[in-house]
């Protein structure tokens, strides 16, 4: 009743508005051609500056006059001009534009002339999803894209590799671009993924040539939202609370009762000195796993303001976002702001933005679990305290004051107490990094007249990193290491500063100009030519300090009011101090040709020319470029009367780019070229000079990738089915990798260049529209698939016997773990000895030996490669997007298969070795025995442990996965709900990430990207809940 | 105005261009100015030195070998060197290579740049500062070389059989040596040893316990000739050492305590017994780590703790001769079973903390109390040495006198003089004596390889102590190989594919 009132009151006083004003309430709908409602979508009434922007559902409302005329438009649409007249309600349906921009690398194109292969993700696909790092919401996005992550500390960096693993130990990620700056690929955790646009992946020599020795893994451009000229003021927000939990592994661990039996048999541990009976009554049954992690609560809000006037138009966005992680004492909470302006001339001729954002954000760690190669050590690692803590130990023995002078001993008298220590730790220790992130770019261009245009472009990527770690004076950790036990001031603090400041500077002069006969219009030949400088260079700045010693009663971490001073009778109290300073840049011209006839045909090329000053001068400048060309065929007049395809596209391109980052990291290897000699500390603590360990290579010269690719580009049926399927082979020569030598050099390794690699692929990305949904009571369903495939092979390795082997093993825990780069096989497959089975005979473990023959005592000359390696090669995601009618569904599974890992955890459980000290699994109760000799588990007391000295693949796993990797369902509120108030649109939602998987591999985390996983701190499962508001 | 524009610009870019591409980080030294006085010889003398502190000597003999058995904190830590599993990609064969090479390595650059270096006879002194330096990086190149042909030489009593390179100039990297023969390298060391004799002599150089001078050089002579059986070098080397040491000729409380402190590496008459140490400071590695994860008492976590069968006889001659060694070389925490062989619970129940590395009080916290000073030669091995000469020529009461010296300096009552009457048991008694005075030393791998198959002797371990672990194997004799020799690394033949692998490897 109350809502026909509202209804009846507005319908009068539209009425009244009307008589007064001879002015009327338009209200539509603006959708798209599979009937789905656009977000975003401008309606204005021409010649004017009314405007209102749709909602959610493409709903919209506008008061306007007869004789107007109103202009729907939308980014990648085709625009449509519509005369009020007597109409109070006007739909439009918009055209999928062929001029839609397609992002490329120093300039855009549209769907018709570009000629590269790329993928583009729109900021809409990524938005309010519960993980706070943008890479982690593109991962199965893109085909051909890979992204991992191993860990699960909110915001945590994820491998990315883009069409296979292009380099050995050289950079393999791709090249970010944030609005025009190149940024560290390593921070994102402080980038706010509410503000992005849209994310475009380069992916062949055509798109990434001209980015030169920085392009030869991808390149990703990150667009983030900007104003619209002419376009009135929108404010949203947007709020999400989530929670995360742990995924728990599935290694069938012991109960305390259980070990207590196993203990018993073997006359050991705390069972050994208990009878069958108090076995059976014993009550304690831990479960560390609740000791070490949590849910984590989190928390993101996001505030923004766009508006465009006729010559300046601005996106302001405010966000916060409090995660916590699964892991106690983990967490990441982040502020950011950002501004972006645009704007022109009035003439249009001059054209001018900037960006700027800035964020600082407090990364909480665990440091020792987390790092690729992060320690195992017992008393550090609290996961395996999680996994592998001895149930029977009683929780409550955790004494409530912490540990002390008095009680310090007993602790670690025995080992199997660790669990306790990582209790401690949480207490007493901690581990912290704030960043400030500042990126800031500034661009302008003028055009000179019809033809040129010059144009400038500078940016900085500027973070800033604080540490802080510590350990307590008065932790379990700080008393151990304090030799004469009195000493209640032993504890430790770390705190480092450092600075990153990079900046690029661009110069281009672009000229664009047709040929041929008739008008402009008419013209079919169209050339463009530009011609770039580009000035780059960075500078890092670190300093910090260790002191050792601190005053319980004024320490507090940050600050040093407790630290004590070395003094000359103890040096138990000190402080260490460290500094770095580093420079790195690149200086180098390019340029690139664009021809395009008609929209039929095109080509172009690119030429650059690097002068890097990591190598030596011989070797110093790198050529690169690329050749593309294209055939429109839907353009060819053949195909006018084909109705099947709406678009065909042939693509081809072939190209060679460069990569200087030797040793990977951005500031990694900068004088390899040459020997150096290094300060050191001498016999005696006696300052030394020596030569460095790192044997200078004066021969260290370009990686160079050559990539080759064919693709088309397709709609189809009424644009029902689109997509696009590329085949690709990239090789890359000249590889970074180490050289053995021999040990009379002091070391083994000499970084050099080192044999080729070759990637080969096939990638497919293609969705379809189902069902149309052509009002709001019909079902919209689109279903969708990206998927590649890639394969590497070694083609040539420098090496006598055409291999190189690398030892995966770390702190000595796991088994021994070698993986290859041998000739003719995968990069980095596991290199090892096929186990087969036990023998029934006597319980050791059998494998095979180099002739196919069974032993128990397998050599290094028995190691086989296994075809396996951490490289996936098949791999993407699939899901549908439905609607019907307020509701929405999303979902997405991810899929990777070829992966495979050293179960470091498993060989773990089943190490009887370390019956004394950790919880095992149970799988131990089917271990051979004179009675049970047909079994997968050795004897208890099997004669030969060779997987600690020999590389065996008894604990190599697949961890192919298939996982639901997320699931959102919302509903937009109707517009009947929203009238009236001051809310345009508004919409809730529900969603999760990693609700289930599917996976052979029984740790937490099938996605990790390690040769040995071993307690290390998996990817949670998180659920979330929010509401988007738009004013 | 558009001419001043372009040419602004075109300066600009030069400049730009250069400042973006010749980069050189600071700090950095190339190897044109990183020797140029003698004064840098001498400062460069000291990072030769440091490269000399390894333990991978003294952990390969303390766990390979029968000296130490899993302790109560062990879960799996080195089990796979302690059951005999030593092959090519065995830590300690790769980087025991590879740590003496980089000893080798760094005197080479040493030696190399001395010869560029010309000191100035107007200096007063400057000629014997860089006498003393090319002297002393002469003997370590020596002891590098020395440390490596013990170890991976297939028979050092053959000199044909195979040894390890030679490198005496510093190496272009991708250079591939060959072994040597195992008397070339013999020859080559006694040759660094007495060019750096005559330079140390011309000088003058002092004795320093913790500085190379004649009384190392010899020796390391007095060894090398007695790993090969050059008997007239063994006694005169190792007389000519015994010129300034003398043991205590019987134990006493003072003697006692002296030997205690020489192992805690504070001062006192103990210091008789050392003849060089290395100085490890908390900058070097913690020997005590071998055994021992915190500290070397019940409460520190022992990894490894002493051998149950060693341990037995240390007992027995305690009670039978007031051995001193025992209360020294086990931490008085220990508690010991009376029925080890029946016990229900060997591992936890045994401990035998190896407090042979008790720590040096003068080094601070937790780290100091694993760190101990390296004893590289000490008075005893030169009785040792007399002895074996004494042997090889038969001259059995010789042997006993020298072998009841050491005794002697343990026993708190006088030890019988023993009497043997064939070699083998000489030998034995030899190889019984240098197992219980040189424990945790380094020695004991060596030892069998050389004089286990005189003996006929190999490892000893406690049947119980093999019951800790699984593996087949209990004692290894010495017929085995792998009491032998040292397999060549895999890393090496990744870098150098054509170096011969010793036999059976």
């Amino acid at each position: 009743m109350k809502t026909k009132l509202n209804g009846i009151l507005t319908l009068l006083l539209a009425l009244v508005v009307q008589v007064a004003f001879a002015q009327q309430t338009v209200t539509g709908k603006v959708i798209d051609a599979s009937g789905e409602g656009i977000l975003g979508a401008t309606v204005l009434v021409k010649g004017t500056q009314t405007g209102v922007t749709t909602d959610f559902d493409g709903n919209y409302s506008i008061t306007a006059s007869p004789e107007n005329i109103l202009v729907f438009s939308s980014t990648g649409y085709t625009r449509v001009e519509q005369a009020v007249g007597t109409q109070r309600v006007i739909n439009v349906t918009l055209s999928t534009s062929l001029d839609v921009v397609v992002v490329q690398a120093y300039r855009s194109s549209t769907k018709l002339t570009s000629n590269i292969a790329s993928s583009s993700v729109t900021g809409e696909e990524t938005i309010d999803r519960p993980n706070a790092n943008i890479l982690q919401r593109l991962q199965g996005k893109v085909p051909g894209l890979n992204i991992q992550t191993a860990s699960g500390q909110p915001g945590a960096d994820s491998r990315i590799q883009l069409r296979g693993v292009s380099s050995l130990n050289g950079n393999t990620e791709p090249l970010f671009i944030v609005d025009g700056v190149p940024v560290n690929e390593d921070v994102f955790r402080s980038f706010n993924p509410n503000d992005i646009e849209s994310t475009t992946v380069l992916k062949d020599a055509a798109g990434t040539a001209i980015y030169g020795n920085r392009g030869a893994n991808g390149v990703i451009i990150i667009k983030t939202i900007g104003g619209r000229f002419d376009s009135p003021l929108r404010v949203s927000y947007a709020a999400q609370t989530s929670f995360s939990d742990n995924i728990d592994p599935d290694y069938n661990m012991y109960d305390a009762r259980g070990i207590l039996r196993l203990e018993n048999r073997l006359a050991t541990g705390l069972g050994g000195t208990l009878t069958n009976a108090e076995i059976d009554q014993f009550a304690i049954n831990t479960n560390w796993q609740d000791a070490v992690f949590r849910t984590g609560i989190n928390q993101n809000h996001n505030f923004s303001l766009s508006s465009g006037g006729k010559d300046v138009s601005q996106f302001t966005s405010i966000g916060y976002t409090d995660q916590q992680g699964t892991l106690n004492n983990t967490g990441l909470q982040r502020f950011s702001i950002r501004n972006n302006i645009n704007g022109k001339s009035k003439n249009e001729k001059f054209r001018f933005g900037s960006n700027v954002y800035l964020a600082h954000a407090v990364n909480k760690e665990v440091a020792r679990t987390d790092a690729a190669t992060g320690e195992n050590g017992i008393y550090f690692n609290p996961v395996r305290t999680a996994y592998q803590g001895k149930p029977y130990l009683d929780i409550n023995d955790f004494p409530a004051n912490g540990y002390n002078t008095g009680n310090i001993d007993a602790l670690f008298a025995d080992t199997a107490l660790y669990p306790f220590v990582a209790l401690d730790n949480f207490r007493n220790s901690g581990s912290e990094t704030r960043d400030v992130k500042i990126i800031a770019g500034a661009n302008a261009a003028y055009d000179l007249n019809d033809e040129f245009t010059v144009a400038y472009e500078a940016g900085m990527d500027y973070t800033q990193f604080e540490n802080l770690s510590f350990t307590r004076p008065g932790a379990a950790l700080a008393l151990i290491r304090s030799g004469s036990r009195t000493n209640e001031f032993e504890g430790i603090v770390d705190e480092s500063y450092s600075r990153d400041f990079r900046f690029n500077s661009n110069l281009s002069l672009r000229w664009k100009k047709k040929f041929g006969q008739g008008t402009e219009e008419e013209k079919k030949h169209t050339v463009l030519a530009n011609g770039y400088l580009e000035y780059i260079k960075s500078h890092f700045k670190s300093f910090g300090f260790r002191q050792t010693g601190l005053d319980p009663r004024t320490f507090s971490p940050g600050d040093g009011d407790g630290f004590i001073p070395d003094i000359d009778a103890n040096d138990e109290n000190r402080n260490t101090v460290n500094s770095n300073k580093l420079t790195t840049g690149l200086f180098s011209y390019f340029g690139e040709v664009d021809y395009d006839y008609d929209s039929k045909y095109g080509f172009s090329g690119v030429l650059r020319r690097d002068n890097s000053f990591r190598f030596a001068d011989a070797n110093k400048w790198g050529t690169f470029f690329s050749v593309a060309a294209r055939w429109n065929i839907t353009e060819e007049a053949f195909m006018a009367e084909n109705k099947t395809f709406d678009l065909l596209k042939l693509r081809v391109s072939y190209g060679e780019v460069g990569n200087e980052r030797i040793r990977g990291g951005f500031y990694d290897g900068l004088n390899l070229n040459r020997q150096l000699f290094v300060t050191g500390q001498g016999y005696r603590d006696a300052p030394t000079f020596v030569r460095s360990g790192t044997i200078g290579n004066p021969n260290l010269s370009w990686e160079t990738v050559a990539s080759a690719n064919v693709g088309i580009d397709f709609e189809m049926l009424d644009r029902r089915l689109r997509g696009s399927l590329d085949v690709y082979n990239r090789q890359t020569s000249d590889l970074f990798f180490v050289q053995n030598i021999s040990g009379v050099n002091g070391t083994y390794t000499v970084d050099a260049n080192v044999g080729d690699i070759q990637n080969r692929g096939i990638e497919l990305g293609i969705s379809y529209d189902l069902l149309r949904a052509n009002n709001n009571n019909e079902v919209g369903l689109e279903v969708y698939f990206n998927g590649s495939y890639n394969r590497n092979k070694v083609l040539d390795i420098d090496s006598a016997d055409g291999r190189i082997e690398s030892n995966r093993q770390f702190n000595g825990g796991a088994p021994a773990t070698v993986t290859v780069v041998q000739e003719g096989r995968m990069v980095n497959e596991f290199f090892a000895v096929p186990f087969i089975g036990i023998n029934p005979a006597n319980g050791n473990p059998l494998y095979l030996d180099i002739n196919g023959n069974p032993t128990e005592n397998p050599t290094n000359d028995d190691r086989v490669a296994t075809g396996r390696s951490n490289n996936p090669d098949f791999q993407g995601s699939f899901g549908f997007n439905l609607t019907y009618k307020n509701f929405f569904v999303e979902t997405q599974f991810n899929f990777i298969t070829g992966m495979t890992v050293m179960d470091g955890d498993l060989a773990e459980t089943l190490d009887p070795n370390s019956i004394d000290l950790f919880n095992l699994s149970a799988d131990l109760e089917r271990a051979w025995t004179p009675t049970n000799r047909v079994t997968d588990i050795p004897s208890l007391a099997a004669g030969n442990n060779t997987e600690t000295a020999v590389a065996t693949d008894r604990f190599l796993v697949d961890t192919d996965f298939l996982r639901f990797r997320f699931a959102q369902i919302g509903y937009n509120f109707p517009k009947s709900m929203t009238d009236n108030t001051f809310i345009s649109s508004a919409r809730v939602y529900l969603n999760a990430e990693n609700l289930m998987t599917f996976t052979k591999f029984r740790g937490s985390d099938p996605e990790t990207t390690r040769f040995v996983n071993l307690a290390r701190y998996p990817t949670p499962r998180i659920i979330g809940l929010g509401f988007d508001i738009n004013f | 105005m558009k001419k001043i524009f372009l040419l602004l610009f075109s300066a600009a870019i030069l400049t730009a261009c250069e400042d973006a591409t010749d980069i050189v980080q600071p700090g950095e030294l190339g190897p044109d100015r990183a020797f140029i006085t003698v004064e840098d010889l001498e400062t460069g003398l000291s990072g030769v030195y440091v490269t000399a502190i390894t333990d991978w000597e003294i952990e390969l003999a303390a766990i390979f070998t029968d000296e130490s058995a899993p302790g109560s904190s062990n879960g799996g830590s080195n089990l796979a060197l302690h059951t005999y599993q030593l092959n090519p990609n065995a830590a300690v064969a790769s980087e025991m290579w590879r740590t003496n090479y980089n000893l080798i390595l760094r005197a080479n650059i040493l030696l190399e740049a001395a010869e560029r270096i010309l000191p100035d006879p107007a200096v007063a002194g400057e000629q014997d500062t860089y006498d003393n330096a090319v002297a002393q990086a002469l003997a370590l190149r020596a002891y590098g070389h020395s440390r490596l042909l013990s170890h991976y030489g297939v028979d050092l009593e053959d000199p044909a059989s195979l040894g390890v390179p030679i490198i005496d100039f510093v190496p272009i990297p991708l250079f591939k040596p060959s072994r040597n023969t195992v008397g070339e390298v013999y020859d080559f060391i006694q040759a660094d040893l007495v060019a750096a004799e005559l330079l140390f002599t011309s000088t003058g150089a002092t004795q320093d316990v913790f500085f190379i001078s004649n009384n190392f050089v010899r020796s390391l002579r007095a060894r090398m000739a007695a790993y090969t059986g050059d008997v007239p070098l063994m006694i005169s080397a190792a007389n000519s050492v015994l010129a300034s040491y003398t043991l205590p000729t019987q134990a006493t409380a003072a003697s006692t305590a002296d030997y205690r402190a020489m192992w805690r590496d504070t001062p006192g008459a103990g210091m008789q017994e050392i003849i060089f140490k290395l100085d490890v400071t908390l900058n070097n590695v913690a020997l005590s780590n071998i055994w021992n994860t915190n500290r070397s008492d019940a409460t520190g976590a022992p990894l490894y703790d002493m051998g149950r069968s060693l341990f037995d006889i240390y007992q027995a001659n305690n009670v039978a001769f007031g051995d001193i060694r025992l209360p020294i070389f086990i931490d008085p925490t220990s508690t010991i079973v009376a029925n080890y062989a029946t016990d229900p619970n060997p591992q936890e129940n045994d401990r035998l903390i190896v407090d042979k590395y008790p720590g040096d009080p003068n080094l601070a916290g937790l780290a100091g109390g694993l760190r101990n000073d390296i004893k590289v030669f000490r008075t005893v091995e030169m009785h040792f040495i007399l002895a074996e000469a004494a042997i090889r020529s038969s001259d059995f009461t010789t042997a006993a006198q020298q072998i009841r010296i050491v005794r002697n300096a343990r026993y708190s009552t006088p030890a019988p003089l023993p009497s043997y009457t064939t070699q083998t048991q000489a030998w034995t008694d030899l190889l019984l004596e240098r197992r219980l005075e040189l424990f945790a030393e380094g020695h004991r791998y060596v030892d069998i390889k050389r004089l286990g198959r005189k003996a006929n002797l190999g490892y000893d371990r406690d049947e119980t102590d093999c019951s800790l672990y699984a593996a087949a194997v209990c004692d290894l004799p010495s017929t085995d190989f792998r009491t032998q020799y040292l397999p060549i690394p895999q890393n090496e033949f990744n870098g150098n594919p054509g170096i011969q692998q010793s036999p059976q490897y």
